[in-house]
């Protein structure tokens, strides 16, 4: 059975398109809505509530839809909790009823309804408290039931877009106040950006016969739109909705693009807008009245029954019942009759308003001093009880039920930015008190429910706003006479809720009841937020748009208190669910965060090398052959460094130069050690202090010139250093006359390490004398190798006989396909930062942020040799604090299982006695442990309490996974602890 | 990745060594460095924040206080190494970079994806900026890339109007630059047709 009118509407009969509900195949038009399309296919009953299982059915024509939440689409494209209300109609839409089991029809949970009266607001805690540990149990059979619809079962296929947008007037609402705002402002030159949450523009005159210079609004809509979109000052955002306004006139919102153009590359666009002046025409929302029985499907409220009609052509019932308290939904009942339905105005008024008399003939039942009292009908409401003050009932059939209580201004857009609101008498409602500034509130959602108001508002407030901004008069507005408007919510006598048997629902998408209320009152619960939370009154996806205002005046009438008394819940953002997808943009798989790449990236991908993240860097951790694990290449790696030469892509190290007369001040500044004699062409080992004095960075720094030093950091450590410094520079030290240039990225490091690094060097060809003699460890030499100007520096993390060799970044992956190749003859194998750990770990080098915390000193480390006695430096004073003179603090110590394959685990504790029961005193920790190839054993380092005079001692290491490990602890460095083979 | 091309709706991006020009991180007091970058480029040093200062030999672009970007057109008939005098510093930098240069109609709006300055407004001819896009670091200009276009800037187009859509070109760490790449590849595979639809207001009303 259709219920859609021969004529009228906004839709398009010559596109019909075909959808299915719940597997049912249907038809609707271009411009419907999925709600209007259901409606026009007499569908009503979409869904079951949550928490009892009832039979729901549409009931609002926008974002408060609370019963309306469709799945669409299926795989990992479905969209779960959709409003039907706001979805656009397409052709081959899937939707379906995301409550009921098996079937929307037949629920076997409905039986749940039955015992509602056993299942108050607060049962779940109460009921499922314990015993202690139980809560897990129950939550198995509980968390179906309470579904609310189904996930994406992969990835989203689709593509979202996030852009800021900079505008000078931001113009929220499509409606009537909104467009003649943006019309106002053609022509002044200033950034225009007007956003419309629905799709087509015009907000209430689309439901309207409002007549605009004599003629249906649709002529002068068009007009209007027509001179917008030809604007050049002006954008337009429709199918967008604003979801949040936060400080500084910065506001959220999503725009559904294929909504607009069904070929767009992006579903979603994601807009982050900053606005000079914003003008707020956000409209308001009917809402319903409260009484028992009240969530039949067929029940909706009265401007739902209007829109429905004049917009989408759709009768909703052919025996409707209309019931308020003000005088909007005589409009309603006018468009019920014209469309052929019988009407019956219940009023619970001793009159209407002229206006509102004025709207129906004569002839049409109108019920004064009477309430709606009760409903009958299962899947679709049946009839009416409604009394009358004189006591008497009367029982009528009926097939829709049309409720207007009154109308909500939609403030959230000014509440997010913490305007304050004040209660409006004659509406019964909160609209905004003043104004942000800068922001101005129009048209219904400032209370003003006549179009014309709404007209000459938004045209002045556009006027306003323009000229405190300085630009050129616009184009002259003149604005339409409006004539036949339907009357607003006006005469309105407050009416929350209507007494009697039966659950009256306050909050339909929670199953909220107005007895739930009371139970919350009487359990004390005064503030209205407590009401709010012990209710959950507000807390579904609609956010409370229809119960929220309605639960105020009840806990009003309860505790005999005025509205401004109690006042609202806190309006926070989102206004509508926002996609996830469409916050991220693309920026999700390899965009998630920076990934930084080496010169010779690509030829370590080649190689089969596997990856390790450092920061924010991609290192080769190791370069397996075929059949090799990790540990295989790492040990074949380790030990081409001792017997032949291993290649290293040092590129990612912290690069910084230092420029000036003060620079070597400055090194004494921020390095522990003694930085005056260090000559030019020689490098040194320093150790970086925080404030507190613990390690933050260590490196080797070389003098390359009288006044010029390059420091190297760690690779996670470059920044940080470089920001250090400069903030040290800039707010203490002014005085220093020393410049630093970060040129990590300007340099490609390739190290060399082995006892034949030196014949390799030589066979690539460098004019640099490579002797010990002319070119000892611990020196910088410059010069040319392989013909391109080249930065060669003896330091050794790996304990052999080292080069590194830094050319300009472009020229090194070039330079290390050279070096692969001649280094054939040499075994030359390269390794990656796994290798690297493990053989500086066998010489007892640290890794800051590995093996310190950020509560390390040097002292702790043994490092009190770096710390000169001839100077101050950052952090020295903190040394001398009692806490870290104490002989028991932990110190840096080797490892060594007892077991010589056992590798202990990274982060296992140190602990005495293994028998021991909990609390146990720890005596350390491991930091860094490998199987070592070099040494041919197991071994690790890490930190135990007064360590350096432990060596020899037994402990035991402990780890939940890995159990008891027996070590002894031994000195930190293993391998050539006379340094010779780095040296030779 | 360092070079790289790729053209979509109109929109171009190209990505290439900065090191093809002799690019230098200057830093100094500029009292002092005043006078010897006019003797020696022939520029007045932009003391302005994100002021630019170009001729045909160099460009100068404001960074900080005591620091510029310093990009030799033609590093011999401009003495940048005879800039400094004992004092400052002067490190070439341009293999630490690399240079993007983005242009067409929708240039800005591929821009708007990932950066939130009014670029509109802050992207003038004569100014370099140094934002976030995306998630790196970039010092980003609407000066022409080649100073030939200099002069082209300057004529009016056919219509007699100023050219308003010179490219625009932005620096990047050469680390970062596959990155970046790849988030562009991503924003413009994002842009829908011509600019009308989800088009920006443009500041100049029908002229």
């Amino acid at each position: 059975m259709t219920c859609r009118l021969n004529q009228g509407g906004v839709i398009d009969r010559s596109k019909p398109l075909n959808f299915t509900f719940n597997g049912k195949p249907l038809t609707g038009y271009a411009g419907d809505t999925l709600a209007s399309a259901l409606l026009a296919n007499n569908i009503h009953f979409v869904t079951r509530s949550i928490k009892l299982r009832r039979p729901r059915g549409i009931m609002g024509r926008g974002p408060e839809e609370p019963n309306a939440l469709l799945q669409i689409g299926e795989g990992p494209s479905t969209l779960a909790d959709q409003r039907a209300t706001q979805v656009m109609l397409t052709e081959g839409m899937n939707a379906r009823s995301i409550n009921g089991w098996p079937s929307l029809e037949h629920d076997l949970l409905s039986a749940l309804s039955l015992g509602s009266k056993l299942m108050p607001v607060g049962f779940y805690y109460k009921t499922f408290m314990g015993p202690k540990g139980w809560w897990e149990r129950y939550e198995k059979l509980i968390r179906p039931i309470a579904g609310m619809g189904l996930t994406p079962d992969g990835p989203d296929p689709d593509l979202y877009e996030k852009r800021d947008l900079h505008c000078d007037v931001m113009i929220v609402g499509g409606g009537p106040a909104g467009l003649a705002a943006a019309a106002s402002l053609i022509g002044t030159g200033l950034r225009v950006v007007l956003a419309h949450e629905q799709a087509l523009w015009g907000g209430g005159l689309l439901a309207s016969r409002t007549q605009l210079n004599g003629q249906p609004a649709n002529a002068w809509l068009e007009e209007t739109l027509a001179a917008l979109h030809a604007a050049e000052n002006i954008q337009l955002l429709p199918s967008t909705s604003v979801f949040g306004h936060y400080d500084h006139h910065f506001l959220g919102a999503i725009e559904r693009v294929r909504e607009q153009r069904p070929n767009a590359p992006i579903r979603e666009r994601f807009w982050k807008i900053r606005c000079q002046r914003l003008i707020l025409a956000a409209g308001a929302i009917e809402r319903p009245i409260v009484l028992p029985n009240n969530d039949r499907p067929g029940i909706m409220t009265a401007f739902a029954v209007r829109e429905s009609i004049e917009r989408y052509a759709v009768l909703p019932g052919k025996q409707a019942v209309v019931f308020t308290n003000n005088d909007s939904a005589y409009a309603t009942a006018r468009c019920l009759l014209d469309a052929g339905a019988q009407v019956t105005v219940v009023d619970s008024r001793a009159s209407a308003g002229t206006a509102a008399k004025a709207m129906l003939p004569e002839q049409t039942t109108v019920i004064y001093n009477a309430k709606v009292c009760d409903t009958t009908g299962k899947k679709r409401i049946s009839g009416v009880t409604v009394r009358q003050t004189d006591g008497t009932f009367t029982r009528m059939d009926c097939d829709l039920l049309a409720l207007s209580g009154g109308w909500n201004p939609s403030v959230h857009l000014h509440s997010h930015a913490s305007g304050k609101l004040q209660w409006d008498e004659a509406l019964a409602t909160f609209v905004p008190q003043n104004d942000l500034a800068g922001v101005r509130a129009i048209g219904a959602m400032a209370g003003a429910f006549d179009f014309a108001t709404a007209l000459t508002q938004g045209s002045e407030v556009a006027r306003e706003f323009a000229t405190e901004l300085g630009s050129k008069a616009g184009t002259d507005l003149s604005l339409p006479e409006v004539s036949h408007a339907e009357p607003g919510p006006s005469q309105l006598q407050p009416l929350w809720r209507v007494a009697g048997k039966g659950p009256a629902f306050v909050d339909m998408q929670n199953d909220v009841k107005a007895t739930d209320i009371e139970l919350a009152l009487r359990e004390g619960y005064r503030s209205i937020e407590h009401v709010k939370r012990y209710g959950i009154l507000g807390f579904g996806t609609d956010q409370g748009k229809f119960g929220n205002i309605i639960g105020l005046g009840i806990v009003g009438e309860l505790i005999n208190k005025h509205p401004t008394e109690i006042g609202t819940t806190t309006y926070r953002p989102a206004w509508t669910p926002v996609t996830f997808g469409a916050l991220v943009g693309p920026d999700t798989g390899e965009l998630f965060e920076p990934i930084r790449q080496t010169p010779m990236h690509e030829w370590h991908v080649q190689a089969g090398a596997v990856f390790e993240d450092v920061g924010q860097w991609k290192r080769a951790r190791y370069y397996p052959k075929a059949g090799e694990d990790m540990d295989a290449a790492v040990a074949r790696e380790c030990l081409a460094t001792q017997k032949g030469v291993g290649v290293l892509d040092y590129s990612t190290l912290g690069k910084i130069e230092i420029h000036g007369p003060d620079a070597i001040t400055l090194l004494e500044r921020v390095y522990t050690n003694n930085w005056q004699k260090l000559g030019i062409g020689r490098c040194r080992y320093g150790l970086m202090l925080d404030e507190n004095g613990m390690v933050m960075d260590d490196g080797v720094t070389a003098r390359l010139g009288e006044q010029h030093y390059l420091m190297y950091t760690s690779t996670g450590g470059a920044a940080r250093v470089l920001s250090w410094m400069e903030q040290w520079l800039q707010t203490e030290w002014p005085d220093l006359e020393v410049y630093l240039t970060s040129v990590t990225d300007a340099w490609g490091t390739i190290s060399l390490a082995g006892p034949k690094s030196r014949e390799l060097l030589e066979s690539i060809g460098t004019d640099i004398n490579l002797s010990t003699e002319q070119f000892p460890f611990m020196s910088l030499r410059t010069g040319a190798v392989n013909g391109v100007p080249a930065r060669v520096q003896r330091v050794s993390f790996s304990g052999e006989m080292s080069f590194e060799v830094s050319v300009p970044a472009n020229e090194a992956a070039e330079l290390w396909a050279m070096v692969m190749r001649k280094g054939e003859a040499f075994g030359a194998t390269p390794y990656g930062t796994e290798a690297m750990h493990v053989l500086r770990a066998e010489k007892g080098f640290i890794i800051v942020g590995q093996d310190t915390d950020g509560s390390i000193s040097p002292l702790d480390l043994g490092m009190e040799g770096m710390i000169s006695a001839r100077k101050d430096c950052l952090g020295k004073r903190s040394l001398m604090r009692s806490e870290l003179q104490r002989p028991d603090r932990p110190q840096w110590v080797g490892l060594r299982p007892k077991d010589p394959t056992k590798v202990l685990p990274e982060g296992a504790q140190l602990i005495e006695d293994p028998a021991a029961k909990p609390p146990v005193a720890m005596q350390g920790w491991v930091t860094s442990s490998y199987f070592a190839p070099r040494l041919g054993h197991a071994f690790a380092l890490g930190f135990v309490n007064g360590g350096r005079a432990r060596h020899g001692e037994s402990l035991y290491a402990w780890d939940a996974d890995a159990g008891v490990i027996p070590v002894e602890i031994t000195q930190p460095v293993q391998y050539d602890p006379e340094g010779g083979r780095q040296r030779d | 990745m360092i070079e790289a091309q790729r053209t979509h709706l109109g929109v171009s991006v190209q990505a290439e060594p900065a090191s093809k020009t002799p690019t230098y991180n200057l830093r100094g007091n500029p009292q002092w460095l005043s006078d010897s970058v006019s003797k020696k480029l022939g520029l007045e040093l932009p003391t302005t924040p994100n002021q630019v200062a170009a001729n045909k030999q160099a460009r100068l672009m404001w960074l900080s206080p005591d620091e510029w970007l310093l990009e030799a057109f033609e590093a011999e008939a401009a003495d940048v190494e005879g800039l400094l005098s004992n004092r400052g510093s002067l490190v070439s930098v341009g293999h630490g970079l690399v240079k993007l240069q983005i242009s067409g109609d929708q240039a800005l709006h591929l821009l708007a994806a990932g950066t939130s300055l009014d670029l509109a407004q802050e992207l003038t001819p004569g100014r370099c900026l140094q934002t976030r896009l995306a998630q790196v670091s970039v010092i980003i200009t609407a000066e022409p890339a080649d100073p030939a276009e200099l002069a082209e800037l300057a004529e009016p187009d056919a219509d007699g109007h100023a050219n308003q859509t010179p490219t625009i070109t932005l620096w990047v760490r050469r680390s970062m630059a596959h990155y970046l790449w790849r988030w562009f590849e991503a924003s413009l595979d994002r842009l829908e047709p011509g600019a009308s639809g989800s088009g920006s207001a443009s500041a100049s009303a029908s002229a």
